[in-house]
C-alpha cells in the first residue's frame, strides 16, 4: 500500500501548471534546435529505419511537407498548452504530433536516449486536465505524472549503467575501457584534447560517471537540500560533457525539474506581471486592476 | 485570485489508479527488457546504449565521413547533422551494412544536400569513407589515420543545375537541363 501511495503522492496543481509550461516551451525550442533533422530527413526517406512505434502506428513516411505540417501543429499546440488552456485537447495534440516527430528523428538507425523522460512527459501531461497556476489544491493524478517523470529521469541514468554492464558482460570493463578517448577522438572539443595524453584522467572520469549513474536512485531517499545538491551534481556533469563533447542532455535536465516545488515561482511571476501591467494601467486610467 | 486551501487532495478513483499502475509496470518492464535485449526498437523505452560499449585501449577508433564530387567536379566534404544535410553521422554509421549492400541509398544524401542547400552545386558522386586511427595504452598511437572507401554512388537524379552565383535569375532553368 505504501508503494501505491508513493506513486500517487499528491502535489499542488500549480506545480503541474508550471512544469507543463516548462515542458511545452522546451519542446517548442527543441524542435527547432535539437531535433530539427526531421526536415532534412524528409529528403532521404530511403534511409528511414522506423522503430516499432513507427512501423505499428499510422505515422506518415518522412517527407518535407509532412515535417512542416508536424512542426506547425507542434508549435501551435505547445503555445496553447503552455498557457494551460484546453489542457486535454492541446496536450493530446502535442503528444501525438511530438511522438510522430520523435519517431522520425530517432528513426534513421540511431536512437539517442536523452529524450526518454521528455517524450513520456508529453504523453502523460494531458491526463491531468485543468490545472491553474494559482491552484494550490493537491491532486493525485498530478502527483502520478510527476512521479513517472521523476522515475524515468532517474531510470535514464540507472538504466544506462545497466546497459553498460550488459553490453560489456562485466561490472568493470566499461569503466576501465577507453570509451572517453574514443569519444574525444571522434568529437572532442579543444578544451579536453589534452586529456588524450593523460588517459588516467579519463579512466577516473569513467569510474566517476559510472558510479554516479549507479547511485542515481538515491535521489529518492534524499530530502530537501541534499536532494537538490545531488540533482545539481547531474547538472554539473552535463555541463562538463557539453564542454567536452558538445553533448548536453537538455531534454533530461528539463525533466529533473519534476523534483522541484515549482509552484513557488508563481507569486514572483505574478508580482512581476502586475508590475508590468501596472505600468500600462497607470497611463490607461480606465483600465482597472482586477 | 482564489485558492481553495482544503487539505484533502483530489483523489483518483480505484480504477484510474489501477490503469496508471499497470502502465507503470508495463513501461518499466519494456525498459528493463530493452536493456537485456540490447534493442532500441521499443523507442522511447529502448536500450540506453549510447556510449555503452567500452572500447579497447589498444583498439581502433573509427569514424565515418561522406565526401562527394559536385556536378562541377569539385571535391566536397558533405556536412552531416541537422544543419548539414539533416542526416547525422551516427545515422549513417547505424546502417552502414545496408548502405554497403545497396549504395543506391546514397541517392538520399545527394537529394538532402540539394534540398537543404539549394544555393550550392548539386552532388554528382557520393563516397562513404571510414577513417581509422589506432590507440596504444589508451592514447592515440600517433600513427597516421587510414582511410577506406566503404561505398560510392553516382547520383542519378537531377537536383537542380545551379550556377552558384546568379540567384533568382531564372528559376525555371532549374527544372530543365540534365538527364
Amino acid at each position: 500500500m505504501r508503494f501505491v501511495r508513493w506513486w500517487f503522492s499528491p502535489v499542488p496543481l500549480a506545480r503541474i501548471a508550471v512544469f507543463r509550461a516548462l515542458v511545452y516551451l522546451f519542446i517548442l525550442w527543441s524542435v527547432f534546435n535539437l531535433t530539427n533533422d526531421v526536415i532534412g530527413h524528409g529528403y532521404a526517406p530511403e534511409l528511414y529505419r522506423p522503430t516499432l512505434l513507427g512501423r505499428v502506428l499510422p505515422f506518415p513516411e518522412p517527407s518535407v511537407p509532412v515535417a512542416y505540417v508536424l512542426l506547425t501543429v507542434i508549435v501551435v499546440g505547445c503555445l496553447v498548452a503552455a498557457t494551460g488552456r484546453l489542457p486535454r485537447l492541446a496536450g493530446w495534440t502535442v503528444a501525438v504530433a511530438y511522438l510522430a516527430w520523435m519517431v522520425n528523428t530517432q528513426g534513421f538507425a540511431y536512437v539517442s536516449h536523452d529524450h526518454m523522460a521528455l517524450v513520456a512527459a508529453a504523453l502523460l501531461l494531458p491526463t491531468v486536465g485543468a490545472a491553474r497556476f494559482t491552484d494550490t489544491r493537491t491532486s493525485e493524478s498530478a502527483g502520478w505524472v510527476l512521479r513517472c517523470v521523476q522515475v524515468l529521469t532517474v531510470a535514464t541514468y540507472a538504466g544506462s549503467a545497466l546497459a553498460k554492464v550488459i553490453y560489456n558482460s562485466s561490472l568493470t570493463a566499461w569503466a576501465n575501457s577507453s570509451i572517453f578517448t574514443w569519444a574525444i577522438m571522434r568529437r572532442g572539443s579543444f578544451l579536453v584534447e589534452w586529456t588524450l595524453e593523460v588517459p588516467v584522467v579519463l579512466r577516473l572520469s569513467q569510474w566517476g560517471v559510472f558510479l554516479l549513474e549507479v547511485l542515481t536512485p538515491l535521489v529518492f531517499w534524499l530530502r530537501g537540500r541534499w536532494q537538490y545538491a545531488m540533482i545539481c551534481l547531474f547538472f554539473v556533469f552535463h555541463l562538463m560533457t557539453y564542454l567536452a563533447l558538445g553533448i548536453h542532455f537538455l531534454p533530461t535536465i528539463v525533466c529533473w525539474f519534476a523534483f522541484f516545488p515549482l509552484e513557488r515561482v508563481v507569486p514572483h511571476a505574478q508580482r512581476a506581471w502586475l508590475r508590468a501591467t501596472g505600468v500600462v494601467a497607470s497611463w490607461r486610467p480606465a483600465l482597472r486592476q482586477s | 485570485m482564489t485558492s481553495d486551501t482544503s487539505d484533502r487532495p483530489l483523489a483518483l478513483a480505484g480504477r484510474s489508479k489501477a490503469w496508471r499502475l499497470a502502465l507503470v509496470v508495463a513501461v518499466l518492464g519494456v525498459l528493463v527488457s530493452s536493456q537485456f535485449l540490447r534493442s532500441n526498437d521499443f523507442f522511447p523505452f529502448g536500450s540506453l546504449s549510447q556510449y555503452a560499449r567500452g572500447t579497447d585501449p589498444n583498439g581502433t577508433v573509427r569514424a565515418t565521413k561522406i565526401t562527394a564530387l559536385t556536378v562541377d567536379g569539385e571535391e566536397q566534404r558533405v556536412p552531416l547533422g541537422a544543419r548539414g544535410i539533416g542526416i547525422e553521422r551516427a545515422e549513417i554509421e547505424g546502417q552502414l551494412d545496408r548502405i554497403i549492400a545497396d549504395p543506391s541509398l546514397l541517392e538520399g544524401v545527394a537529394r538532402a544536400y540539394s534540398g537543404m542547400h539549394p544555393e550550392r552545386e548539386p552532388l554528382a558522386h557520393v563516397t562513404v569513407v571510414r577513417v581509422s586511427s589506432t590507440l596504444r595504452d589508451g592514447k592515440p598511437s600517433g600513427e597516421e589515420e587510414t582511410e577506406e572507401v566503404l561505398a560510392e554512388w553516382t547520383v542519378r537524379g537531377d537536383y537542380g543545375t545551379h550556377d552558384g552565383t546568379s540567384d533568382d535569375s531564372d528559376a525555371s532553368t532549374d527544372e530543365e537541363g540534365g538527364s
